[in-house]
């Protein structure tokens, strides 16, 4: 805390010039703290209570309180809203990989990017979704992206699978693709069977694939 | 500073209980259990098998014991060396039958009707995949709240049954 304070015998008469230079040096001197950011600061108000030159310092020391106050507000407002703005970039995170959209990029034809994690609820999730999706949007063909997803318990493979044989049933046809090496030999090592699926190495393949074979006819 | 001291600190650092009260929350715990794996030296696909694990046990509290915690802490055995041990707690009634539950398409009640199975929000493989994904499964019915407790290594100790 800065106070600019004069030890110097303000009380020792030595005439009302001298005071009000002094006086109005440490105003100054204030001032230009305060204009450097220190809201600690004050001036000295002495004398008469009465005086104009009391009064005014009592008014300049209001404001620097005032504006204290005001910065204390807004540094707290900062630090709620940088608060806010994390849990929001995590909430967003979050819902960018506890749900799946499913898109339709061409007439007929969904895409459902899958990132993040697939646990059990997931997969039961997206199973409802993609099916609803392919009656509602009378789809012939439904390209699953899971580019990214290193592995995938046993169970939700399986599910995955089964998934794609409901696809089939519904009168679309379902496309895997950025299938990991890990959940390859998953799919492998359990003897799953994949005649109900077509594979494409890239999203970017599967769309030219079913995009263009729509777009010809 | 001395070694102690060093120790202190990563464990401090290294321990985080988790509250599962909410959807949002089973992405908090996976994020918690993404941090703590990373500290401990997982590769990337044993941490998305633990992001999966703590899926489920989140996901499993919210189904069945309406609310709860998850504790995650790194563990030093001296066979198995550094893994991570997360334990999920929870208020609700423990399970009647654990042999069934882990069960894969069966819920605590028995097998899931498939025709139920949609819109279940679940396909009754938790458990399952908790266990398959862990290196150490335990569940503790009580006395106090349930806990399942699940430990995985950053190397695997081999198990029966399981391929290279």
């Amino acid at each position: 805390m800065t106070r600019v304070t004069d030890d110097g015998g303000n009380d020792d008469g030595n005439g009302a010039g001298t005071h009000l230079t002094e006086d109005v040096a440490d105003a100054l001197l204030v001032l230009a703290n305060v204009a450097d950011g220190d809201l600690d600061t004050r001036v000295r108000v002495h004398g008469d209570d009465g005086s104009p030159l009391a009064t005014l310092f009592a008014g300049i020391n209001e404001m620097i309180e005032a504006l204290r106050a005001e910065r204390e507000r807004g540094v707290a407002y900062q630090a709620e809203l940088e608060d806010k703005l994390t849990t929001i970039e995590r909430q967003r995170a979050a819902i960018r990989e506890l749900s799946t959209p499913v898109m339709e990029v061409w007439e007929g034809v969904l895409c459902v990017p899958v990132v993040g994690i697939v646990d059990s609820a997931r997969s039961s999730q997206m199973t409802d979704v993609l099916l609803q999706a392919i009656v509602d949007k009378r789809t012939r063909c439904a390209i699953i992206d899971i580019t990214g997803i290193e592995v995938m318990d046993t169970r939700t493979v399986d599910h995955f699978i089964r998934m794609a044989r409901a696809v089939r049933l519904l009168g679309a046809e379902c496309v895997l693709t950025g299938v990991s090496p890990g959940i390859a030999h998953t799919m492998v090592s359990m003897g799953i069977d994949l005649t109900d699926v077509t594979t494409h190495r890239s999203l970017r393949e599967a769309l030219k694939t079913h995009v263009l074979a729509r777009r010809g006819r | 500073m001395t070694a102690a001291m060093v120790r202190a600190v990563a464990t401090r650092d290294s321990e985080v209980l988790v509250r599962v009260a909410d959807p949002i929350d089973v992405f908090s715990a996976r994020w918690a259990a993404q941090r703590i794996a990373t500290a401990i030296g997982f590769a990337s696909a044993a941490r998305q098998e633990i992001a999966i694990v703590v899926s489920e046990l989140a996901t499993n509290i919210l189904k069945y014991g309406v609310r709860g915690d998850i504790a995650m802490h790194r563990v030093d055995d001296a066979a198995l060396g550094a893994g991570l041990e997360l334990i999920a707690f929870d208020d609700g009634p423990p399970l009647t039958d654990l042999a069934m539950a882990i069960q894969d398409g069966c819920g605590d009640g028995g097998p899931i009707d498939p025709a139920r199975q949609l819109g279940r929000g679940g396909i009754g493989s938790g458990l399952g995949a908790i266990i398959r994904l862990s290196d150490l499964f335990e569940y503790r019915p009580g006395p106090g709240r349930k806990a399942f407790r699940a430990v995985r290594f950053v190397r695997r100790p081999r198990r029966p049954g399981a391929s290279p």
